[in-house]
């Protein structure tokens, strides 16, 4: 699995377009976190850091093994059909990790750093990016192994615009507190419950590829 | 014995087409080329016994191991190449060598960096700047570097100017000089399996016509130039399949030192890999 993995890391990291795609991102929310400092705009991108990134990776290695015709000769490599979906979203797993942990670092700053926030309104925002992120990975990995990296990435830019749409229009209606005061036992709720879509994401998407290549 | 591949009674079946019911065993040490026209089944057939398609079967073993139960220690030991499946052209050799060090557990780093010296191929370079030779070789390259013992190619080799094909049947000669390779090669340039091939299996819309040993095919069937006399005196059992032209016959015939000593002075031409399969897809079979 490592491979494959590696050879994802590689796609979108090594391959010119899609590095510029993230550093494009990075500065566009980098400006945002820099210059912009309201409530409004700490839930957005503790959230929108995680949930964007954290899943992007599938998109770029899926069009270049697309072009490639890849997908073939990756099932002669020593793994079972099962451990090529794993490393794909083992490798989600992390970079949702690192993006988690790199919101993380944001939410503090906003407490301790800008005081725009209570540490617990921090931490609640954050458990629920981390929620909406496994969650946003889960919907869109298995519309990539579905119907491929086309509508996947159609998928992914609605869902991702559905995601922006709800947050815009929910904090409007009923003010950023919606967000922030969340109960902490609704969140020990949607914890597990985001891991077990992700989990069974995962399944679906192994049956998917294995009815694609059989 | 134990084979490199032995398959009994493979079926793949798809709307319109099917596999049907294929057998064969490819010995160790041996090369075999499977032909057939496009569309006949080759790449299905190579699919399903590597598991890419699901296919049925009572046996598909690889270097004596089911490949039901064995598959992922079995491709630790095989390598093989497309035509139609390939490395990101965005990627360089050198990546490739890393990645396929994490991929393979008996990965030869310093053997893949010698076939990269040989082929002159630049570590550095991306694929996508290499000429369509130059990657087929880096295919090759990769592919041997985890010392596979079995080597399975899907018109690898199409594309390629007889001067690069013949740079890789030497490749391919030189891997099959340890007794315990093998090559399985689906190709439809003949004359290299000509070259190269122990064994032809004839694949024919979805069925195996023949596997025969190249000596065999060479000692059984000639070509016959001849009228309609010594048409209709020809056994038809000998006869595998003819072409009426504008004052005689062309036929292929099999069996024939037998049919040497009954007609002594007929001029019998030898029969090429080629010539059999457009006989058995273009000529008429005896009714």
């Amino acid at each position: 699995m490592k491979g494959i993995m590696l050879k994802d890391l590689y796609e979108n990291f090594y391959i010119k377009k899609n590095l510029a795609s993230y550093i494009f991102g990075i500065l566009f929310v980098g400006f945002g976190i820099i210059f912009i400092h309201t409530d409004f705009a700490f839930a957005l991108y503790t959230m929108f850091l995680s949930v964007i990134f954290g899943s992007a990776l599938l998109e770029a290695s899926y069009e270049q093994d697309e072009k490639a015709n890849f997908g073939k000769l990756q099932i002669t490599f020593p793994l079972t059909k099962a451990e090529i979906v794993l490393s794909k979203y083992l490798l989600a797993l992390i970079s949702t990790g690192i993006c988690v942990l790199i919101s993380l670092v944001y939410a503090l700053v906003n407490v301790y750093l800008w005081d725009l926030v209570t540490l617990t309104e921090a931490l609640t925002v954050w458990g629920l990016s981390i929620c909406v992120s496994l969650v946003f990975t889960s919907v869109v990995y298995i519309f990539y192994f579905l119907l491929g990296k086309k509508v996947g990435m159609i998928i992914y830019v609605v869902t991702a615009g559905i995601l922006g749409g709800l947050y815009g229009s929910s904090s409007m209606l009923f003010g950023i507190d919606s967000y922030t005061s969340v109960d902490m036992t609704v969140l020990c709720f949607l914890l597990p419950a985001s891991a077990v879509i992700f989990a069974l994401s995962c399944l679906l998407s192994i049956q998917i590829y294995k009815k694609k290549y059989s | 014995m134990e084979y490199a591949i032995e398959v009994r009674n493979l079926t793949k079946r798809y709307k319109g087409f099917s596999l049907d019911d294929i057998s064969f065993a490819l010995p160790r040490g041996t090369v075999m080329g499977l032909i057939g026209e496009n569309g006949a089944g080759k790449s299905t057939l190579i699919n399903s016994i590597l598991g890419i398609l699901d296919s049925e079967s009572d046996l598909t073993a690889m270097l004596g191991l089911d490949m039901k139960t064995h598959s992922k220690k079995i491709k630790e030991d095989i390598a093989v190449i497309f035509n139609d499946s390939h490395y990101d052209v965005n990627l360089t050799p050198k990546i490739i060598g890393h990645i396929l060090s994490k991929v393979y557990k008996n990965w030869d780093a310093p053997l893949f960096l010698e076939y990269l010296e040989r082929f002159s191929l630049p570590e550095k370079k991306k694929i996508k700047k290499l000429s369509t030779g130059m990657r087929v070789k880096l295919e090759f390259a990769a592919a041997l570097s985890h010392h596979p013992k079995l080597l399975i190619l899907d018109e690898a080799t199409s594309g390629l100017d007889p001067v690069f094909r013949d740079e890789i049947l030497d490749i391919l000669r030189e891997f099959t000089e340890d007794e315990d390779h093998a090559v399985l090669m689906s190709s439809h340039i003949t004359s290299d399996l000509d070259k190269i091939a122990d064994y032809i299996a004839y694949l024919h819309d979805g069925k195996m016509q023949f596997i025969k040993t190249c000596d065999e095919i060479r000692s059984d069937y000639g070509i016959i130039t001849c009228g309609q006399e010594l048409f209709d005196s020809l056994s038809r059992d000998d006869i595998v399949a003819y072409k009426k032209e504008p004052y005689s016959y062309r036929v292929l015939v099999k069996n024939r030192a037998k049919l040497r000593q009954v007609f002594q002075d007929i001029p019998m031409e030898n029969a090429s890999i080629e010539d059999i399969m457009l006989f058995y897809v273009k000529g008429e079979k005896m009714k």
